[in-house]
């Protein structure tokens, strides 16, 4: 029964994972065909040279459409929502996303309704983001009224909006759909942030890349924002959902794990405990193949079994995780994979259940007539006598009594446990996998959440970071914003760097010695890095004339720490030396730093502060209040409390992984209690002729009981600690690598773990499940009459 | 024909057995092993129960022995009624007081000979109470040794490291013996102890068992085997769960050949 639920639980997670896949990938697909999202924009605010784009254009014929892209950005304490039916309202100002107001565009990056279509606003009327309607319960019918300096728009919500380019988590911005006489007085009012993107669709998207460095070559295009191209929009929309899926299905893998090592044991136990009738079938002529038909029948019936039940279970499952995938995206239609790839997922967990179950039960071909019904062995007789030796060999060594160490009681247990060790192997590795299956998502979940994660991200730790990207005259903004932090009591360790555009030679040329060398641009962020900054996977941060880069960087251009990279900068290059290499989550992952004073003419800069102590000490939203007040001193400037801000835009990520979390946490506890039972129930059967001997010299029920549960714990403990040790080094390693795929600029994952949850929370809490279901199985101890736990064999 | 009261008649009785029966309701048809048994044995005495097959023999062997439970009826050993006694304290009675000598050498597979034969003493040592009564402390070194010399006696004190699988049956029998032996109990009882030895095999055991005896131990002994029977000061017999008659054997002096053929010649009347 417990074998079967193990099953069960692998194909429901198997099938439910692959039902996710399929939901995200095909509703993503479906968003992306209806709303076709560009192949790459750049987001720019400030003036901008429209002829210089009309000249790119013609010079490419693989753009197959291009547009401009018109926003304007309002801060969310500026924008309220009001409910005439019932008198609430409320602002925006909890979020700290750029609210962008768009129009709809003509012929790509459309923004979608509920139906799939894109949406047309009428005067008047506005369409959220569906993150928004989730957020704030905002319902059609709602009002929202936007608050320049010198006057107010209120617009009727008309319903919401799916946004393949901007609906995602990693976005920092969302975007409203209003009428172009609504946008004309946005854009108009004092208050609002004026920016465009530029947005390409190609006619071959494999040219991506190319096009981008093209694109970046030209110094007279609009540049001072993100570049963000097709595939990272992509990856943004289904790395969410499809983290939960991915997950699923390790999980799932695991504890297909565990289900086959529980199938080798139960198979193995129950050839032992029939070896007499297998003999007899033998002796009477029956082939092997007919006797391992036998019980490969009811192994395929378990399995069946197990596997439909998951199945079944996985459509709840699935529908549940996946009820928020069709608002975001779109609804993708049932198609023949829809049902087919759960049913192959089953069908591939049943298939490996039955193939295993065919290996072991090979050992009935070795088992010899005689031995069989003489001995009761299952081993060819050289192997048997090579036991009986090692057994003797055993009893020799064996001492009851043990210089101060525990009652008789424990020392019997221990030495029981010692000599079966390889009938007891089954329990430690299957807690050890329970620990990896529990601890990796908690350890996952609490890296994204832990404040020390911006420096995996290549943002230095820092209370309140100041952007300052969009505006005419940024060395001016930083200038009187930097001189009112450093003014400011409330602020400390005020540090400014300056993101200069430099260039370097390309990847191709740094393969290649120099052949066809080509100049691409290099984004380097510039300022002082003495004083503490990002965490570095190798060497350090840069000195006077050096140069420290991303992971990414470092791979496209083929270097390492000690290197020398040529940069150029107004003409004049120069060799600087690479002091390391760190990660990096911004800007695309492709970024660097040197060391330097801050020059004039940058194309951004970022500012960050630490709180002082008592501003610390005594309010925990001081952070958020300071950037607050910042933001509206300084509009130019986007100034964010920086964990505030990491925790909102990971919070998709962070609460997927947090469902995975709890998932896995109730399905590793699950599990550990099945095996455990199982086990348990098993072993007990084959030791209750020992168990009658111990009650029959006078040990209690009581005593016997004990036994079990000191083997439990002797048994499960190693498997916990290996475990842990395992998922914490492991662990790390095969999400990071995992993650490394994806693209963001992931290339190295230290766990930031919760020590008391990891260390002790966890291997506690499955420790107490093994005791407590060892408790409850050995219960059955006292209630059998002795005589006929001795006549048991 | 269903009481015997021919208890030791110079002895104080260490077992009362008063209307004792055993139902197996599980069974199909539900089954009346023992059948109203009343029966005493005196401090010292050799028993020997005998009777025919399914007769009920083993059954009240562990009734009475702590083993098991009687459906009705009361079993009083060395002052105590076992059936008012809970889990607990039937496992001290078992630990303390008496010791168990199976038809099988039931053993610890992992455990050599000594530790086998040690394990109750060990176990009895640690306890520092038994009922009212305050149980002198004896150290771990005392019942090594104590254990040793038991062996010694029993002549098996060479084989005492050996495993379980090393050494022969009529060994692991004298073994048996010893363990049932090493917490020093009032009575001991055996079932069948011979019932799977050869003839020279099951003279080795006896010995032992007579030698254990003549220490003034009480021993009760289920068997099927007249020659092991008329070494008992006593046979009781039984029939359907009933009690149907016993042989008190011969004064001391009697030759072992005379009290053989005495009980033979009592055995064959009743049709055995």
């Amino acid at each position: 029964m417990a074998l079967c639920l193990v099953i069960a639980l692998s194909a429901l997670l198997m099938a439910t994972g692959a039902v996710v896949i399929e939901r995200v990938s095909g509703s993503v697909d479906a968003l992306f065909e209806q709303a076709k999202p560009p192949h790459f924009l750049q987001m720019h605010a400030g003036d901008y040279n429209v002829h210089a784009l009309q000249d790119f254009a013609d010079q490419h014929p693989d753009i197959e459409a291009w547009q401009i892209h018109k926003m304007v950005g309002y801060d969310g304490a500026a924008v309220s929502w009001q409910r005439p039916a019932t008198g609430q309202s409320g602002s925006l100002s909890e979020s700290l996303m750029d609210n962008l107001f768009v129009t709809q565009n003509p012929e790509f990056d459309l923004l979608l309704g509920q139906d799939g279509t894109a949406v047309q606003p009428g005067p008047g009327q506005v369409f959220i983001p569906v993150a928004y309607q989730k957020q704030y319960g905002l319902q059609k019918g709602d009002s929202l009224t936007v608050a320049g300096t010198d006057t107010r728009l209120r617009l009727t919500v008309a319903g919401s909006i799916r946004d393949a380019q901007m609906a995602s988590s990693m976005s920092s911005s969302t975007r409203f759909v209003v009428s172009d006489t609504d946008f004309q007085q946005l854009a108009s009012a004092h208050g609002g942030a004026a920016e465009i993107i530029v947005e390409y669709r190609l006619s071959d998207p494999s040219l991506i890349p190319e096009f981008q460095r093209s694109y970046e070559t030209r110094t007279d295009l609009p540049h001072n924002g993100q570049a963000v191209t097709y595939p990272l929009i992509r990856l943004f929309n289904t790395l969410s959902d499809g983290l939960v899926a991915v997950a699923l299905v390790g999980v799932s893998a695991v504890l297909i794990l565990i289900a086959l090592l529980n199938l080798r044991f139960v198979i193995r136990g129950s050839i032992q405990d029939d070896v007499r009738q297998i003999g007899a079938m033998k002796a009477m002529g029956l082939a092997p193949a007919d006797i391992r038909g036998m019980y490969l029948a009811k192994y395929r019936v378990l399995s069946l079994l197990g596997c439909v039940l998951g199945a079944v279970l996985s459509v709840p499952a699935a529908h549940w995780l996946t009820r928020s995938v069709a608002e975001s995206y779109a609804q993708a239609g049932l198609t023949v994979v829809t049902v087919l790839l759960p049913v192959v997922a089953v069908i591939l967990v049943h298939l490996v259940v039955m193939t295993v179950s065919r290996v072991i039960l090979r050992q009935i071909n070795r088992v010899e007539v005689v031995t069989a019904l003489m001995h009761g062995s299952t081993l060819p007789p050289r192997q048997r006598m090579r036991n009986l030796r090692a057994q003797r060999r055993a009893a020799h060594r064996t001492r009851l009594i043990h210089r101060g160490w525990g009652s008789t009681t424990m020392r019997l247990a221990w030495l029981d446990i010692r000599t079966q060790r390889r009938q007891w192997a089954l329990l430690p590795v299957v807690f050890a996998l329970a620990v990896v299956v529990i601890t990796v998502p908690t350890n996952l979940l609490t890296t994204l959440t832990d404040p020390r994660f911006v420096t995996h991200m290549g943002s230095p730790q820092a209370d309140v970071r100041a952007d300052i990207q969009f505006g005419n005259d940024l060395d001016a903004v930083q200038s009187d914003l930097t001189a009112a932090m450093d003014q400011d009591a409330r602020l400390d360790n005020v540090r400014t760097y300056a993101n200069l555009r430099f260039e370097t030679l390309g990847s191709e040329s740094a393969g290649e010695h120099g052949a066809n060398p080509q100049w691409e641009t290099l984004r380097v962020e510039v300022g002082d890095y003495s004083r503490g900054t990002v965490d570095f996977l190798t060497g350090q941060a840069p000195g006077d004339g050096h140069i420290a880069l991303s992971a990414l960087n470092a791979e496209k251009l083929g270097v390492q720490v000690g290197d020398q990279l040529p940069v150029r900068r107004d003409g004049v290059t120069h060799q600087v030396p690479v002091s390391g290499v760190y990660q990096d989550l911004t800007s695309g992952g492709y970024t660097a730093k040197m060391q330097g004073q801050l020059s004039a003419d940058a194309d951004s800069y970022v500012v960050l502060a630490d709180l002082a102590t008592p501003a610390k000490t005594n309010d925990d939203d001081a952070a958020t209040a300071i950037a607050q007040e910042y933001n509206q001193r300084f509009t130019a400037a986007e100034v964010r409390p920086l964990e505030g801000f990491l925790r909102q835009s990971l919070s998709y990520v962070t609460d997927a992984v947090r469902t995975t979390a709890w998932l896995a946490l109730a399905f590793g506890l699950l599990v550990a209690a099945l095996i455990t039972t199982l086990f348990l129930k098993l072993r007990l059967a084959r030791d209750a002729q020992q168990m009658g001997v111990l009650r029959a010299v006078g040990f209690s029920p009581r005593e016997v009981r004990s036994q079990v549960i000191f083997k439990v714990l002797v048994a499960a403990t190693p498997g916990v600690v290996i475990g842990a040790v395992a998922a914490h080094w492991s662990g790390q390693g095969v999400v990071g690598a995992l993650l490394s795929q994806t693209g963001l600029g992931f290339s190295h994952l230290t766990f930031l773990v919760h020590p008391v949850l990891v260390w002790g929370g966890y291997p506690v809490a499955l420790l107490t499940v093994g005791v407590g279901c060892a408790a409850v199985a050995a219960r059955a101890v006292g209630l059998n009459p002795m005589s006929a736990q001795l006549k048991e064999q | 024909m269903s009481s015997e009261h021919a208890t030791h008649e110079t002895q104080e009785a260490v077992i009362r057995v008063r209307n004792v029966s055993k139902n197996f309701d599980s069974a199909e048809p539900p089954v009346t092993v023992l059948n109203n048994i009343n029966m005493e044995i005196g401090a010292g005495e050799f028993v020997a129960v005998m009777g025919a097959s399914g007769s009920g023999k083993s059954t009240l062997l562990y009734a009475i022995s702590g083993m098991d439970r009687p459906t009705t009826g009361t079993v009083e050993l060395l002052g105590k009624d076992l059936t008012e006694l809970d889990e607990r304290s039937m496992s001290a009675v078992r630990l303390h007081s008496v010791g168990f000598v199976f038809q099988q050498p039931y053993f610890l597979t992992h455990l050599n000979l000594r530790d086998n034969v040690m394990l109750p003493a060990l176990k009895a040592a640690e306890s520092k109470r038994f009922g009212r009564r305050r149980l002198p402390g004896r150290t771990k070194a005392e019942v090594q040794g104590r254990v040793q010399r038991l062996m010694d006696r029993l002549e098996i004190g060479h084989v005492a490291h050996h495993g379980v699988t090393e050494v022969s049956g009529g060994q692991l029998q004298r073994a048996a013996i010893c363990r049932a032996l090493a917490s020093e109990p009032a009575v001991i009882f055996a079932d069948e102890p011979t019932g799977a030895l050869n003839s020279a095999m099951s003279e080795e055991v006896m010995d032992a068992l007579a030698q254990v005896h003549a220490t003034g131990t009480t021993v009760v002994m289920v068997t099927h085997d007249p020659a092991c029977a008329a070494r008992a000061d006593r046979v009781v017999y039984l029939s359907d769960g009933e009690v149907l008659d016993s042989w008190v054997a011969p004064g001391r002096a009697a030759s072992q050949i005379d009290r053989k053929h005495h009980l033979a010649q009592w055995l064959a009347d009743r049709g055995f």
